[in-house]
């Protein structure tokens, strides 16, 4: 899973029609104190999260085992709001 | 599977319903030949009772998925084994 900030959103009106009704936002992967890194990946929205929030983002066939990406054409998906972390080490 | 420790861990209550009730830990990759530790950090879920500073083994990819058969969980890492000891011997 990939710890990232959510940027922005994208919109697009044609697209495949398991992608209809899905929320796309643009995610920024960041380090543990918080500082954007390089990539950023579009991903498919699964719990209702705004710009600003700190996110867990699964990729690849696993993406797919949500409820809401159940075979569907997304390999991103958002699916956890980050509330805290705890760094002991 | 591969090796690494784990460094900390993560709180989320919004998620979606294959997480509830998932332990989320944060692991550091070690090179098992050299013991070094990655600069880089993964974010994986945990069957084991593993806890900040355990040496474990993880999955990566839709095999970790599977550690939680016949669940339906959506994740790209897992932790599967709390790894006690690594023999090398020497050539």
């Amino acid at each position: 899973m990939i710890l990232g900030k959510v940027i922005g959103s994208v919109v697009a009106t044609q697209k495949d029609p398991g992608l209809v009704g899905k929320k796309l936002l643009v995610v920024k992967a960041i380090d543990l104190e918080g500082n954007l890194l390089e990539p950023f990946i579009v991903a498919a929205d699964a719990v209702g999260v705004v710009i600003g929030e700190k996110v867990l983002v699964v990729n690849g066939s696993s993406a797919r085992m949500t409820d809401e990406t159940k075979e569907r054409s997304i390999d991103s998906v958002i699916v956890a709001k980050v509330d805290s972390m705890q760094i002991k080490l | 599977m591969f090796y690494g420790k784990v460094i900390g861990n993560i709180v989320a209550t919004i998620k979606v319903k294959g997480l509830e009730g998932k332990k989320i830990q944060i692991i550091r990759p070690i090179d098992m030949q050299t013991g070094l530790e990655s600069e880089k950090f993964i974010i994986a879920l945990d069957v084991t009772d593993s806890g900040a500073g355990d040496y474990v083994g993880y999955e990566d990819g839709k095999e970790a998925a599977w550690a939680f058969e016949p669940e339906v969980v959506p994740t790209d890492a897992t932790i599967v084994a709390i790894i006690d000891n690594v023999n090398i011997p020497g050539e």
